[in-house]
């Protein structure tokens, strides 16, 4: 057979080690073989190649030291910074929060890990907990993380030495340009190289290929320039209306903190595109952001309307009707999932909470137990997490207790348990005991509202009215609707203003 | 069980209980849903993870290749 | 900043007034001695021959280190702290530390900002600056009571006890330091004293809360009815004499002090609670919800507010909405027995048993002592099909409360049906006397299902043909079947008395919570008529979705999702569990 056919033989069924190798046979033979080199470049960027419209990730840098900002405090609902009234959503003390003050997402994607923490303090507290850790920039980041490829030093040199590499005469070369520099941009994570070379290949086609146009947004979007990306996805979607280019420009309001604007821009595509779940699934998102879930809802289950295998439209509505004290029905998504194929410790974890607490008790241990076998370790501490639940649930302390344990020593920077395990202790009388409890779950997670407020209502009945004020503070920082904090504080207030 | 025409069923109380005051007490952290990983996600920690797999591989080539070279 | 401060100094010419105006609020209470301020020896402004001014009159003279006290205490008010701050550094920085003003609102502010440890050490220098000044002592001692350090407290308020006699301020707090120590004759003392000397509300409260720590719920209530009549527009303190009234079965009196606290402050949340909770006991479920409807507003995660709107829904027989809130309620506070306890209760009424056992067996795990859980349990066990374990629980029922009838009925009409007539026999006869105790106490006792039960059980048994119950019982059947109406029950009977037990353990703060062999809240035995659910007008706070509508339907369908969720399993499960109830999942 024709190695070059094999070779492409296997590109197509994306067996890109095999292909590469072929391929360097070829070049071996002929280092001018232009097929097999092209074929090269692209089964190496098939190794690592990642849907780049999926991968976000925001650094602290970024964050924090955004100079895109127009204004530093906004308009309610307008922006994602500030996480909306929550119109239809749960309140915090139902559904859990993550540190950016949104609630628990149903579906983790990249970029929805962190969030944006509110100040730089903050920002740099939060990354103290390895599972939570945040680059300190993109750019160091998950980005490397991208490029890994290219740091493994293989026996023979890189493959193409960019270097030495002369852009403008593979720019004039529309075949070979394309695939090399999905390779630069992919592969070797080198976006200046890459932004050079589509500056160049742009050029040389009269700035006619809204696909190179495309790509010099993407490079001007990891380098941050924002304006010049959207000003090139822009003129691209005038020549040609690409769902792609639709996708990017919403990012890029995203990034601009301009929810209401990318929304506006999901809607345009989708009157070219209709019933794109893509775009459908982008406004939802963004809804989500802003703890709308009447509407975030209302986009997902569009969007099970035309594709009705959307996991992550699935997860999300069955993770909300969880939370709105609808079990039933989130157990009924979630067996869908299992239907589907999706087989993991947390699908069955949250299987078994919702069996539970839908009251189909023969069920739920059974899925804890597959959840325990499947999970990985970060994912274990949050199954014993639940496990423990579900023993405060049938009201035995001792197993609860024993849960929460092995929660902390499967990641000892778990939070919740930590708060739970105090609240026990507090149960038994130990008060010191709680008291340490609500102290390391308080400086672990300092963005939860409950250790704070624990801490304060023990300090406030032990008469340590200093620190129980501090505390509640906090707490009403955290979740500024939360009752019980607000009447401690107030009271606390008063005490202190008693001359 | 006997005679179950004759069955005479208990009776249950009318009313539950009720409270009169509400005390505030300490809170627990809620149990938690958690996310499921989208597919892209899931790649990323996989690539990393083999990368890391390679890197060390890689070194303990290196340093065998070196232990052999010293020997 | 100079500039500004003069343009004030110009335009307010009286500036002396202004500093006694100061100190007379600061002060707090009128004290004709102990001043501190400016007057005692002036340091008279240097003379400065400047241009002259168009000013009629020249400014006062002040000593320099109170020179800006004036503007320090204009910006303490407005809660202009930061500026405030600023003014003072400048004052200090002037004065070398030596102003006691400056330094006094200094740690009023820090003692505002919550960092008390820093105010007293500021309270401290005032002491040292100004050794003669009660207030400062009293701030010095309010600080060590803020940190919690009581007796220093006590001891630096006799002190200041020396410097000003007769002070409301010094008896009152010494008396809740006493308090906080324990000791419950010194405090009382120390407050009625302080009372003496001024009549003040939150005097009047910390009186109440020792008598109530004491557990002398009369006293109290006299404290409070004389807090009352002093301010009559106080809804906190309406609210807790309703509360008190009702531990002692007062409902009348309860009534009217919670429906005052709700007129001066519709959204009361605490008078909602308990004026809904007596609404409900006496069957006004709608009313009840309507209230609730308010109160959920403020405190949408209130655990005992979702559990009685609830029991609200129960009472309306609106099962799947009264499920839904009580589970609400249980995922908020799941160690909530009276919760557990509910829900075990309405599942039993729905026939849903296994749930019902799940309730009531994690009930009994966090209250172990409590007949009311395991003659449900009983009957949960029984319909499971479980009678060995039923009984047991029946058994334990029966040991742990001495009081209810309706523990003894069930008892026998569970050895009755498992065909021990004997058995049944002894317990009916036990249920009779515990009737007839219950009736002596208070003859508007008992629901006539029980009076049903007890006579066609008794037939059953050939006996019971001429009891006191039972005509009674009868007659009441008969004067109830043919009005559709519930008859109004008469307004707020008091209940059978150990009913209070509960509210006892509300009301002391860490519940010491003894077994209580005494009836708690609940039971049939008070007589409540349930409306029969003819209005079906639109509830108030309904949750958005009925869950179980589902369940009837689809979601139960067999597929080959491994959850077989029929009611088979469920028993199967149980079953096993329910030799070991306390060894509970895994």
């Amino acid at each position: 057979m024709d190695p070059l056919f094999l070779a492409y033989s296997y590109f197509r069924r994306r067996k890109y080690q095999q292909c590469t190798d072929l391929c360097s046979q070829l070049l071996e033979k002929n280092p001018y073989d232009q097929a097999a080199w092209t074929l090269k470049t692209r089964a190496l960027t098939g190794q690592v190649y990642v849907d780049e419209v999926d991968v976000d990730e925001e650094g602290i840098a970024e964050m924090v030291m955004d100079d895109n900002t127009i204004a530093q405090v906004s308009r309610p609902g307008t922006s994602l910074k500030q996480p909306g009234t929550g119109k239809g959503a749960p309140s915090q003390g139902i559904r859990p929060m993550s540190q950016s003050g949104r609630p628990v997402s149903g579906f983790v994607r990249p970029g929805t890990q962190g969030g944006r923490p509110g100040t730089m303090e903050r920002a740099i507290m939060t990354p103290r907990t390895a599972h939570t850790a945040r680059p300190v920039t993109s750019a160091s980041g998950r980005y490397v993380r991208l490029g890994t490829a290219s740091m493994l030093s293989t026996p023979d040199g890189p493959f193409i030495n960019l270097a030495r590499l002369n852009f403008a005469k593979y720019a004039a070369r529309p075949n070979l340009a394309k695939a090399l520099f999905e390779y630069i941009f992919h592969h070797e994570n080198d976006v200046r190289n890459a932004l050079e070379l589509a500056a160049l290949a742009t050029e040389s086609v009269q700035f006619k290929d809204w696909w190179w146009k495309v790509q010099l947004a993407k490079c001007y979007y990891r380098l941050g320039m924002y304006r010049d990306a959207e000003r090139q996805l822009k003129s691209a979607l005038t020549q040609q209306e690409m769902i792609d280019s639709y996708l990017y420009l919403c990012k890029v309001y995203v990034r601009l903190d301009q929810p209401l604007t990318a929304v506006e821009v999901y809607k345009q595509g989708l009157e070219k595109f209709q019933g794109e779940t893509t775009l459908l699934t982008g406004i939802a998102r963004i809804y989500e952001g802003m703890n709308d879930m009447d509407n975030a809802v209302k986009f997902y289950k569009d969007v099970l309307n035309f594709d009705s295998m959307h996991v992550e439209a699935i997860a999300c509505i069955a993770t909300h009707h969880f939370y709105t004290d609808q079990p039933e029905v989130a157990l009924k998504f979630y067996r869908r999932l299992l239907q589907m194929g999706v087989y993991n410790g947390e699908l069955f974890n949250n299987l078994g909470l919702c069996c539970f607490y839908a009251q189909q008790y023969d069920m739920t241990l059974t899925c804890f137990e597959r959840a325990l076998s499947l999970a990985e370790e970060q994912t274990l501490a949050d199954v014993w997490f639940n496990i423990g639940h579900v023993a405060l649930g049938i009201g035995d302390m001792t197993l609860a207790y024993q849960c929460f344990r092995l929660t902390v020593a499967n990641n000892n920077d778990h939070a919740e348990a930590y708060n739970n395990l105090g609240v026990l202790e507090l149960r038994k009388g130990n008060v010191e005991m709680a008291r340490a409890f609500f102290q390391a779950a308080m400086v672990t997670s300092p963005h939860m509202h409950e250790p704070h407020y624990n801490w304060a209502a023990l300090a406030d009945q032990l008469g340590d009215l200093q620190s129980s004020f501090n505390a509640a503070k906090r707490a009403v920082e955290a979740f500024p609707d939360h009752v019980d904090s607000k009447e401690l504080l107030k009271q606390l207030r008063h005490h202190f203003s008693l001359l | 069980m006997p005679e179950s025409k004759d069955q005479i069923k208990e009776i249950l109380p009318k009313q539950g209980l009720l409270y009169q005051e509400d005390m505030p007490t300490v809170v627990l952290c809620k149990p938690k849903l958690l996310p499921l990983k989208s597919v892209t996600l899931e790649k990323l920690e996989k690539m990393q993870k083999e990368a890391q797999e390679t890197v060390r591989q890689q070194e303990k080539d290196a340093q065998n290749q070196q232990l052999d070279w010293f020997s | 900043m100079f500039l500004f401060e003069y343009t004030q100094v110009t335009s307010s010419n009286n500036m002396a007034d202004v500093v006694q105006d100061k100190q007379q609020v600061d002060v707090f209470e009128e004290i004709p001695n102990a001043d501190p301020l400016p007057q005692q020896d002036p340091v008279p402004i240097p003379n400065i021959t400047g241009p002259p001014k168009p000013k009629p009159k020249k400014a006062p003279e002040l000593p320099i280190f109170e020179r800006r006290n004036w503007l320090i205490h204009l910006h303490y008010v407005r809660k202009e702290y930061d500026k405030c701050k600023s003014i003072i550094k400048e004052q200090l920085a002037e004065s070398g530390g030596m102003c006691e003003y400056a330094v006094y609102v200094q740690a009023l502010i820090l003692r505002q900002e919550g960092r008390i440890q820093e105010s007293l050490e500021l309270f401290q220098t005032c002491t040292l600056l100004n050794p003669q000044s009660a207030d400062n002592l009293k701030q010095v001692a309010r600080s060590l009571f803020l940190l919690a350090r009581h007796k220093a407290a006590i001891d630096v308020y006799n002190e200041a006890a020396k410097l000003h006699d007769r002070d409301w301020e010094v008896a009152h707090n010494q008396g809740v330091c006493y308090m906080y120590q324990r000791d419950y004759k010194k405090a009382k003392e120390c407050i009625s004293q302080a009372l003496s000397y001024k009549r003040h509300e939150i005097s009047f409260v910390m009186l109440g809360k020792i008598n109530l720590m004491e557990g002398n719920i009369e006293a109290a209530i006299d404290i409070y009815k004389q807090a009352v009549e002093y301010s009559p527009e106080n809804p906190d303190m309406l609210t807790t004499l309703g509360l008190l009234y009702m531990q002692v079965g007062q409902f009348q009196k309860a009534f009217e002090n919670l429906g005052n606290a709700m007129t001066y402050d519709p959204t009361h949340v605490k008078a909602i609670m308990s004026a809904g909770s007596m609404m409900q006991t006496h069957g006004d479920f709608d009313v009840a919800l309507n209230k609730y409807r308010i109160a959920a507003v403020a405190t949408p995660e209130s655990p005992p507010l979702w559990n009685n709107i609830g029991m609200a829904f129960f009472g309306k027989k609106k099962y799947v909405a009264a499920i839904s809130c009580l589970k609400r309620a249980n995922y908020l506070a799941p160690f909530d027995w009276k919760i557990l306890y509910n829900l075990g209760l309405v599942h039993l009424t729905m026939q849903q048993y296994a749930s019902s056992f799940h309730f009531l067996s994690a009930a009994i795990n966090l209250r172990p002592k409590m007949a009311q859980l395991f003659m449900l349990l009983g009957v949960a066990l029984t319909h499971l099909e479980d009678p060995d374990n039923a009984r047991q629980a029946y058994e334990q029922a029966v040991t742990l409360d001495q009081k209810d009838p309706i523990i003894s009925l069930n008892c026998a009409v569970f050895t009755f049906n498992s065909g021990d007539k004997k058995g049944a026999l002894q317990h009916f006869k036990e249920f009779e006397s515990r009737l007839r105790t219950m009736k002596g106490a208070n003859p508007n006792s008992g629901d006539p299902e029980m009076h049903d039960t007890a006579s066609r059980l008794g037939a059953a048994l050939q006996v019971g043909e001429n009891l006191l119950w039972q005509d009674q019982g009868a007659q009441k059947a008969k004067k109830e079947l043919p009005e559709p109406t519930p008859p109004v029950p008469p307004p707020f009977i008091p209940p059978p008395r150990g009913a209070d037990q509960n509210e006892n353990e509300i009301f002391e703060h860490p519940p010491p919570a003894p077994p209580s062999y005494d009836i708690p809240r609940p039971t049939t035995t008070s007589q409540v008529n349930i409306p029969t659910d003819r209005d079906q007008m639109a509830t108030p706070i309904i949750p958005p979705y009925d869950p179980y509508e589902e369940d009837h339907s689809t979601s139960r369908m067999s597929y080959d999702v491994p959850t077989p969720a029929s009611q088979r399993t469920h028993r199967v499960v149980v079953r096993r569990e329910a030799r070991t109830p306390v060894q509970g999942c895994l």
